[in-house]
């Protein structure tokens, strides 16, 4: 069993790609509530 | 699965304040998600005492007990309560606690977000309930009295109420989109070594799938809601016929979030369900692709049926036979799921200490939903069963039984584990027995009184509706009430109790039960490696 204790650097650089990801959803997020108030029939 | 060791003497830092301010600074995964709980479980008992103000309104004809306006008014509130202040931060309570410790990360990825995100919820419920109290000092005419649809032109013409009710439901809008956030990077870059994706424990693979409809719907019902406040208070006309607008769109856009809301609250449950029924029956899980497979398809299918809500609008005749058969298609991989759950109790070892109890009783009580849901979905039906008391019953049976029910299961399943003790078990019993049946005697006799054709929403009736609604008053009384026997092992549970193991249950399997009960302040400080 391989068990080795969380290092700094792995868990930054974990940390920086969830950083950006959620940047991305969260202007994903924004973009579709503009998009909604500009609905027109 | 995997062994580990902890350190749990080692902490990362050293600040661990005390008192409300370790709880309004926190950014520990476990004590944001028993926040969460927390909240979730006040919240359950303030939208529960609104509805047994309304059934008492209901216990006999006639106006008793409130003004029509009263009534309509608790009826919305106690929706949006239950809904976006009880159910859903009591599943993202679940994803705070136990995803970090089911996918052998620290924390969640993103920590401070997680502290923002649950600190919003109280001030947005306190504006749902503040109209209430307003109006007791002669301020406004009282909280929203909609419904928790927010239906124009109803609510283009309400009062304050709705006002408050859009700034909250926008509140809580963004702390569900940041929960969200936070559970999909966590899933994707925080999982040990070796926790493929087709390893991840069903639980996760549920929140996963809800976390994405909710960053997909909740902008669009942000997006409606504030359309809504434009008409109301700067000359729009959205949802306005008279100014060229119309209230049509906004049921589409209501709906485009609603429906898979309802999937929101249900897919973390489903997640859930397979877990415990595995420990009880001593079996692993049977179909876990079919069911991540089926997820994802239910995930799919709920954005694309919304108008089955609306069937009576005066939709075209495609449109109608379209979102009928999407709508109706939602019971294959639905089906998928209940054959996956029973085959996994087929011929195990199964015991039914009180999280399988509620499992079980949650199959059982979920189907009812699920097969009143196919008959609603057909239009010629939903025609004569729209807007009746069947609806109530049906969707009680799909978000008490099924959302409600479900959380319980996880909260007895898991509470060993969060408090390091083990609750009482006869009591834990007395209350399944008590709210199954209580909850059947509440919401049966409604199915009969909206075939028979009661309207809901309505604080009086004919006369030949009275049996029924007294005999569902009485069942209503009983399950609330019962509730508390709930509220009561929890926090017996929290204070003391026989020690719990770290495996808690002799069929558990999963990360999680190889940490302590309760698990050290930091989750994992080892990688545990999963093969």
């Amino acid at each position: 069993m391989d068990q080795q204790p969380f290092s700094n650097a792995d868990l930054e650089r974990r940390r920086a790609a969830s950083r950006r990801l959620a940047w991305l959803i969260g202007a994903v997020a924004v973009l579709v509530y503009v998009v909604g108030l500009f609905i027109k029939r | 699965m995997s062994s580990i060791t902890t350190h749990p003497a080692e902490h990362h830092d050293g600040y661990h304040p005390g008192g409300f301010t370790r709880w309004l600074t926190t950014t520990n995964h476990k004590d944001i998600g028993t926040m969460y709980m927390t909240f979730s479980l006040i919240m359950f008992f303030v939208g529960g005492l609104m509805i047994l103000a309304v059934r008492a309104e209901l216990f006999q004809p006639g106006l008793q007990l409130m003004k029509p306006e009263f009534f309509n008014q608790l009826i919305g509130v106690h929706a949006l309560v239950m809904i976006f202040a009880a159910l859903m931060p009591a599943a993202t309570g679940f994803a705070n606690w136990m995803i970090p410790l089911m996918i052998g990360a620290p924390d969640m990825a993103l920590p401070r977000l997680n502290n923002w995100g649950f600190w919003l919820l109280p001030p947005a419920a306190i504006l749902l309930t503040l109209p209430f109290t307003l109006a007791l000092f002669g301020v406004g005419d009282g909280a929203i009295a909609t419904g928790w649809t927010f239906y124009a032109p109803l609510s283009v013409q309400g009062g304050m109420g709705v006002d408050f009710a859009i700034l909250a439901v926008h509140i809580l809008g963004i702390s569900s989109i940041m929960g969200s956030i936070n559970i999909i990077v966590t899933i994707f870059n925080m999982r040990a070594p070796g926790m493929t994706m087709m390893k991840l424990p069903l639980f996760a693979w549920g929140w996963l799938i809800t976390a994405f409809l909710l960053i997909a719907t909740l902008p669009v019902l942000a997006g409606a809601v504030t359309m809504l406040l434009t008409d109301r208070h700067f000359g729009t006309h959205f949802f306005d016929a008279a100014g060229g607008g119309d209230p049509i769109l906004f049921q589409h856009l209501f709906w485009f979030f609603g429906h898979p809301e309802v999937y929101i609250l249900l897919l973390p449950v489903w997640g859930l369900i397979p877990h415990v029924l595995s420990t009880f029956s001593r079996k692993p899980t049977y179909g876990y692709k079919a069911q991540v497979y089926s997820f994802i398809a239910i995930g799919l299918l709920s954005v694309i049926v919304w108008a089955h809500h609306f069937f009576t609008a005066g939709l075209p005749v495609p449109a109608l036979i379209y979102f009928m058969f999407s709508t109706m298609a939602i019971s294959l991989p639905l089906a998928v799921l209940f054959f996956c759950w029973i085959a996994t109790m087929w011929k195990g070892a199964m015991t039914f200490e009180t999280p399988m109890l509620f499992a079980v009783g949650f199959i059982v009580l979920f189907g009812i939903a699920g097969l009143t849901g196919l008959i609603l979905a057909d239009v010629a039906a939903d025609a004569q069963y729209h807007h009746s008391y069947f609806v109530v019953a049906h969707f009680h049976y799909a978000l008490f039984a099924g959302g409600i029910m479900g959380v319980m299961t996880g909260v007895y399943y898991w509470l060993p584990k969060w408090t390091g003790h083990m609750y009482s078990e006869p009591l834990g019993k007395l209350h399944f027995w008590l709210t199954v049946v209580s909850f059947n005697l509440t919401f049966i006799p409604q199915f009969f009184l909206g075939l028979a054709g009661m309207p809901r929403r309505i604080p009086d009736y004919a006369l030949q509706f009275a049996e029924f609604n007294a005999i569902s008053t009485v069942g209503a009384f009983i399950l609330g009430i019962s509730q508390l026997l709930f509220a009561w092992n929890v926090w017996m549970c929290v204070r003391g109790g026989p020690k719990a193991t770290a495996r808690v249950w002799e069929g558990s399997e999963g990360l999680e039960w190889e940490l302590p009960s309760p698990p050290p302040h930091h989750s994992w400080e080892v990688q545990p490696q999963v093969r």
